[in-house]
């Protein structure tokens, strides 16, 4: 059971586009509310500054030096991960040692990887590590959020049937967990809805999740109705998964510059969108990737999140709330508890 | 009884007390009532503040003046909690708000600057009839004009303002001409000396550090009594016994666990309030001997926050030679910033989230 001291969350602060300021700034704030302690790696006279501006509590938030980072244009993809290989194997490591309980960056995925693999044990039993991303989707009755969890998008190819099914345990422990869904939903990725539909680990992995107790398993899912909420965690190969998540955030991207030509290019359209402006608002909530403040890397034995590189400061400081709350929800037992099975050796 | 003069104090330590000894909160109506009907004895001070005072205050043979924006009917309440608390108020000033009202000036009500000058001005007369032209500690919060009040208090005291300067700073505060001309008379009868050693702002309205920058270096802000304590210690004013027992309050009273001191301690030090050889001294030696200990802050603890100190240390501030500052600019300023937080604060229900970002809820 987690004690009742704050959680601590350490923040690498070279990763993401918008430089440190953001990250200082969601620090600062939820630093006043007390919501957790809050620990920023990085180049300590420039943070100092930074937070000099704010109003802050010194109480929860503390600063580690991190070697100093060459000044960089915001969108320098190249120094970025140069600068986030100085400050995240420091905060990876704070996160090793203990001396926080969950790790938030936007540094490369890859990078968070490979460190996390260098750095961080995994949960009894588990094969992989899978990274977990929440995706929008539409609307359904009974859920609160119009979201729903995919993973692995990891970019990193998934051969074994095994590794699925695992990814399905884990994935609706978090989401239960998180979510406060009692029962969430999983579904498998696949070219059909049919069990013999997909690759060979994909029919054994859709065979092994029908008989399992643990998970409630609704079958496979098309890419086509991966947006439609039909489950709350959708399970797929990380090469795919990552395929899909890109893909998603680029039509995002193209329906805000569809939206921004229609905005310039007649004074009609501009009326319409004015009317649409509260929907469209809402719509651009949900589907703005960089609001949602990270997702889980799940499977490892400490707390990860990464955030998206273009987060600002709201999606920082969900990211804080959100290892907030995985930690008072003990997420870490829950997982030990749902692997365990893959421990011993027995049948989930 | 002996012919001998009274012996001269080492110190005094000069309060306000709203925000920055006691955790009053003026921003609802039910903060306000409590105010007004709370017991001495339930009275809540700010995390530390209590425990500050009492060290400082038995540590050395000091004076305590305290000058609060308070009403005069609680002078009771306050003398009785300050006696609670062990400490005996030298001179306790309150603001005579039935006065203001019966004699229909209702500028006096608001007006800060006029009332809190002339009320520092009459204790160090009071000060110095009993030969206690001694060096003053003045400690205030960032919610009203403090900051500026006790600056022209000790400019005034050592004539850098002039008395036409003086009234025409008095006119833009609100003062009504009667009001100037008893401060200016009262300046006449100080004699000349700069009494003020340091002015500390504790940092309880949620303003940022750099709000501070304008006042040239005369002014400390600090997050919290422990930053207090130390940079008193880094000047000498203060030892380990103050340190400790304001350590001990912030651990056993309000829950302060060992990244809370070791955070109060690091940003002490990134700020230049505080020494490196102090913040080792306490991390290590002093601190794992606490209450502290208890609290997370073991020798293995203190030894990784240690390892990290000397990268955040710069050089201590230095007071060095007051420069005068531009009050006229300042009093508008610190006007601007009343207004927008008030409207901050009248939008703060509005907007979840923004009442506790601007500190008005409890932590």
């Amino acid at each position: 059971m987690a004690s009742d001291r704050k959680t601590t969350v350490v923040f690498d602060t070279y990763g993401g586009t918008g430089g440190p300021g953001e990250i200082v700034r969601a620090a600062a704030r939820l630093s006043r509310q007390g919501v957790a302690q809050v620990v920023l790696v990085g180049e300590v006279v420039y943070l100092q500054d930074q937070l000099g501006l704010l109003p802050y509590d010194p109480m929860t938030l503390r600063l580690v030096p991190a070697p100093v980072a060459y000044p960089r244009r915001p969108g320098d993809t190249l120094a970025q991960a140069e600068a986030a290989e100085l400050a995240l194997p420091i905060a990876m490591e704070m996160l090793a040692e203990g001396e926080a309980d969950a790790l938030v960056t936007a540094s490369p995925p890859e990078l968070v990887r490979d460190l996390a693999d260098r750095h961080l044990g995994r949960l009894p039993g588990c094969a992989a590590v899978a990274a977990a991303a929440v995706v929008p989707t539409m609307p359904r009755q009974g859920k609160d959020e119009p979201l729903g969890l995919l993973l692995d998008v990891s970019g990193r190819r998934t051969t074994d049937a095994e590794s699925l099914v695992q990814f399905a345990v884990l994935g609706a422990t978090y989401a239960r967990v998180v979510t406060k869904t009692p029962q969430p939903s999983v579904a498998l990725l696949s070219t059909g809805q049919g069990a013999h539909d997909g690759p060979p680990e994909v029919v054994a992995a859709h065979e092994r999740l029908t008989s399992l107790a643990s998970v409630r398993f609704v079958g496979n899912l098309r890419a086509t109705d991966l947006s439609r909420g039909f489950a709350d965690v959708v399970v797929t190969d990380g090469l795919v998964g990552h395929n899909v998540l890109g893909l998603l955030e680029g039509l995002t991207e193209m329906t805000v510059e569809a939206a921004r030509y229609a905005w310039k290019t007649k004074v009609t359209w501009r009326l319409g969108l004015r009317l649409l402006a509260q929907g469209v608002g809402m719509l651009r909530k949900v589907s703005e990737f960089t609001t949602y403040g990270g997702a889980p890397l799940l499977g490892l034995d400490r707390l990860v999140l990464v955030a998206n590189p273009d987060s600002k400061e709201a999606a920082f400081a969900n990211a804080i709330k959100l290892a907030a709350r995985c930690r008072a929800a003990d997420l870490h037992g829950q997982l030990t508890t749902a692997m365990a099975p893959f421990a011993t050796g027995g049948q989930p | 009884m002996s012919d001998a003069a009274p012996v001269p104090p080492e110190v005094v330590y000069r309060w306000d007390l709203d925000k920055t000894y006691l955790a009053t909160d003026f921003s609802t109506a039910r903060g306000l009532l409590q105010a007004a009907v709370e017991s001495a004895q339930r009275r809540r001070t700010i995390p530390g503040m209590r425990a500050l005072l009492s060290a400082l205050w038995h540590g050395r043979d000091a004076r305590l003046v305290v000058v609060s924006g308070s009403p005069t009917w609680l002078r009771r309440r306050i003398l009785t909690m300050f006696s609670l608390h062990g400490i005996r108020c030298d001179r306790l000033v309150l603001k005579d708000f039935g006065g203001a009202v019966r004699k229909g000036r209702f500028r006096s009500i608001s007006s800060q600057v006029p009332y809190k000058l002339r009320a520092h001005l009459d204790t160090r007369l009071w000060l110095a009839a009993r030969h206690e032209d001694v060096a003053e500690i003045c400690f205030g919060d960032d919610a009203e004009v403090d900051a500026l009040i006790y600056c022209l208090y000790a400019d005034v005291c050592a004539r850098r303002v002039d008395a036409a300067r003086l009234a025409r700073i008095l006119d833009l505060s609100g003062a009504y001409p009667d009001e100037i001309a008893t401060i200016l008379e009262r300046v006449g009868q100080v004699q000349v000396h700069d009494p003020v050693r340091r002015v500390f702002i504790h940092l309880e309205g949620g303003s940022p550090p750099a709000r501070f920058g304008a006042y040239r270096g005369r002014v400390t802000p600090t997050f919290n009594a422990l930053q207090i304590a130390l940079h008193l210690a880094t000047e000498g004013l203060a030892d380990d016994r103050v340190l400790s027992a304001v350590a001990e309050e912030l651990v056993r009273e309000h829950g302060v666990g060992a990244e809370g001191l070791a955070g109060t301690i690091e940003d002490a030090l990134r700020r230049g309030l505080c020494a490196i050889a102090l913040a080792q001294s306490v991390v290590v030696d002093l601190l794992p001997r606490t209450a502290a200990f208890d609290a997370g802050f073991s020798p293995a603890f203190a030894a990784r926050v240690s390892h990290r100190l000397p990268d955040a240390a710069v050089p201590p501030l230095s007071q060095g030679e007051p420069l005068t500052l531009p009050y006229e600019t300042l009093f508008e300023a610190e006007k601007a910033f009343a207004k927008a937080r008030k409207l901050a604060l009248q939008t703060a229900g509005k907007i979840p989230g923004l009442a506790e970002f601007l500190g008005e809820t409890e932590r």
